[in-house]
């Protein structure tokens, strides 16, 4: 039971800026914290002792805030990560950013130094709220301790509401001490939803019954509104083919019938020319993002398009809709359908693409084989959580992974951050106990994070590494190879260290392989339900290797360029 | 429709790429700054603005902009910000000449 709960009126006894600060974490829900403390923030850590609430030390604060991230992802409730003033706080930057760019809840709390001092340059004092402005949903310097349990409570309001995001909350060091009185806090009533709006609906509907070629495309905003059911029942009752986003994979199962796969840069040709070639695009909680329309004038060419979105700041700011439909997406899909099937003409073709470009796996070459090897591993279990980092390797986890939800991928889609594999997998770990979370990393993108090891052995996070070693920028290493004729700069990791030897000096098992013999024994080990905690599979495998197809920057969806142009 | 024929003379009438927005903001700590680095980032040039009084916890922000992009997106992206109370997008009322 919390302080605040047994007070009656303002007569209550006083509780200092941390307590108060404490009480408002527990009031909205937050059981578990990320963060690292400094100078600033420490009558905050000096609250957090005997509170309940469970901290995890990370070792950078990077690490904090990208964990955060992946927990907010999983429960969609916000993840909470703190840290102190200054090079703290900086260090938060790239997981709130991460956050706001995938439209993730966060609440992120930075030790400030004593209002007297802001803005005198004092120790360890930068101006944190004014450096996140342009990547967080909201933010609030607390100025008066009486202010705490108002703004806190906004603060969780705001990021987990509409289009979720994070709310950064600058805390000073005099408010953090001072003693004030509450008196009981008022609970706003969340608003009412809004209804959903008819006369679009009808409008979409028309143009559903009307299209010869219509095509889904299954947004991000389908998993953050918790929309997934309603989405597969709109499927199951219209019968229409369905394309995904990076971040919606798993929205419809991966073998759904339907289902023609990731679009775009690194999409799955079926999937590319269904969306050159329909007649009628309904994009569901999805943003026009350049990763997925290539070339946006080329984009969908013939089609008309119905755009679902909660935030209204999303509707013809890439491409004009014909109708868009502003909202929760779950209503609005119950009332939305064509009044007959598909034709049948459509979906064969659809099926044709499907089946001429269906991923092969008889990659030529003695080393492991990557895509192989992650297809294997995500067959190998139903209850897998795969976080991922960036590059070559994030891409074949898109393309060659198997999801039953789109909350068992966890990707970082909009800013693309290097290093958030091991912390993300982290956050969903202490999230969700009972998921086997596997983190699938790069070389390059796991020396960002690496520290985070230290973690995981620390309360025994019980996460699977997956180890994609090429020795190589690799994402960066192909891009040279194609678009700027084979000139590799600054791409070469080959004195990676052993990270065989880092794991286990961390004191993470760890098992290397380089041979595809090797694979089956060594994804049995990694998986395996023991209790021998979090380990690393380090996978030796060919730097020379690419991720197919592509559409080269600029290009037109339907210009793909393959391993066999 | 408005048809503007003199686009690029200045003082035939407003240029269609000119925009003036009239906002109501919270009167709370980075309101204005929030809204000047939206419209900054989101591909607006700032030519005027002009900040009234604060009256009954509001502050009224007169904007005036610069841009290719649609005005029109501009004020839901304003919309968005948590400060923001209100967004009135001032058409230009392009005059027309005979
Ligand atoms: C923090 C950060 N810095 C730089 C980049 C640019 N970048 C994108 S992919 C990539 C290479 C990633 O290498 P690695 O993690 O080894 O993955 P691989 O492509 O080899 O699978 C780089 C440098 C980035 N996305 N994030
Ligand atoms: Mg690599």
């Amino acid at each position: 039971m919390s302080l605040l709960d047994k007070r009656e009126d303002t007569s209550a006894e006083p509780l200092s800026g941390s307590q108060l600060m404490i009480e408002a974490l527990k009031r909205n829900g937050v059981k578990e914290i990320f963060g690292y403390p400094g100078g600033a923030i420490m009558p905050l850590y000096d609250a957090l002792v005997g509170s309940g609430l469970k901290h995890y030390l990370t070792r950078h604060e990077q690490g904090a805030s990208l964990a955060a991230d992946a927990y907010g992802r999983v429960t969609r409730r916000a993840g909470v990560c703190m840290a102190t003033s200054g090079p703290g706080a900086t260090n938060l930057v790239t997981g709130i950013a991460n956050a706001y760019m995938d439209s993730v809840p966060m609440v992120a709390i930075t030790g400030q130094v004593a209002s007297s001092l802001i803005g005198t340059d004092a120790f360890q004092e930068v101006d944190i709220f004014g450096i996140t402005l342009p990547v967080v949903k909201h933010s609030f310097v607390v100025r008066d301790v009486s202010e705490i349990p108002e703004i806190m409570d906004e603060a969780f309001r705001i990021a987990e509401s509409g289009r979720p995001g994070p709310v950064l909350v600058d805390f000073p060091k005099d408010v953090s001490v001072a003693m004030h009185s509450p008196s009981p806090v008022t609970r706003h009533p969340s608003p009412a939803p809004q209804p959903v709006d008819e006369a679009a609906i009808a409008a979409a509907n028309e143009l559903l019954t009307k299209a010869r070629r219509p095509l889904v495309i299954a947004g991000g905003g389908i998993a953050i509104s918790d929309a997934v059911d309603a989405f597969r029942e709109f499927v199951e009752r219209t019968g229409l083919p369905v394309t995904a986003t990076l971040k919606s994979l798993g929205s419809l199962p991966t073998d759904h019938e339907r289902f023609l796969g990731m679009l775009g840069m690194h999409g799955n040709e079926a999937a590319n020319h269904a969306v050159q070639n329909c007649d009628l695009l309904m994009v569901i909680g999805g943003r026009f993002d350049d990763r997925v329309t290539g070339k946006l004038t080329h984009f969908a060419p013939t089609a008309q398009v119905i755009h679902m979105d909660i935030d209204p700041a999303e509707v013809s700011k890439l491409r004009k809709p014909d109708v868009a439909i502003v909202g929760d997406l779950a209503p609005a899909l119950a009332k939305l359908g064509p009044d007959e099937p598909p034709r049948a003409s459509w979906i064969n073709q659809c099926e044709a693409w499907k089946k001429e470009f269906a991923w092969r796996y008889d990659a030529p070459g003695e080393g492991i084989y990557a895509p192989k090897l992650l297809r294997d591993m995500s067959r190998m279990r139903d209850d897998l959580v795969i976080a991922c980092d960036v590059g070559q390797h994030q891409m074949w986890v898109a393309q060659h992974c198997r999801f039953n939800d789109p909350l068992e991928h966890l990707t970082s889609g909009g800013l693309g951050t290097m290093g958030y594999g091991l912390p993300a997998a982290m956050g969903a770990k202490v999230a969700k106990p009972e998921k086997k979370v596997v983190a699938v990393c790069g070389d390059g993108s796991f020396m960002m994070n690496v520290q985070e090891l230290a973690t995981l052995n620390r309360y025994g996070i019980d996460v699977r590494i997956l180890l994609l070693n090429n020795a190589m920028l690799g994402m960066v290493r192909q891009w040279q190879e194609l678009f700027f004729e084979g000139n590799y700069s600054e791409v070469d990791l080959s004195d990676n260290p052993d990270f065989a030897r880092v794991a286990e000096a961390f004191g993470i098992g760890s098992k290397t392989i380089d041979k595809p013999g090797e694979v089956g024994g060594g994804l049995e080990w990694l998986l395996a339900d023991d209790d021998q905690g979090p380990r690393l599979l380090h996978v030796q495998i060919d730097p020379m290797e690419n991720v197919w197809p592509l559409v080269p920057p600029g290009q037109a969806n339907h210009k793909m360029m393959g391993n066999r142009s | 429709m408005n048809t503007v024929s003199a686009v690029s003379n200045v003082t035939a009438g407003p240029r269609p790429d000119v925009h003036h927005l009239q906002l109501q903001l919270r009167a709370v700590e980075g309101a204005v700054v929030r809204v000047l680095g939206l419209v900054e980032r989101r591909g607006f040039r700032l030519l005027a603005c002009e900040a009234e009084e604060v009256r009954d916890g509001g502050q009224p922000l007169s904007l005036r902009v610069r841009s290719e992009r649609s005005p029109e997106l501009l004020k839901r992206q304003l919309e968005r910000l948590h400060d923001v109370l209100q967004v009135e997008l001032k058409h230009p009322g392009v005059r027309h000449h005979a």
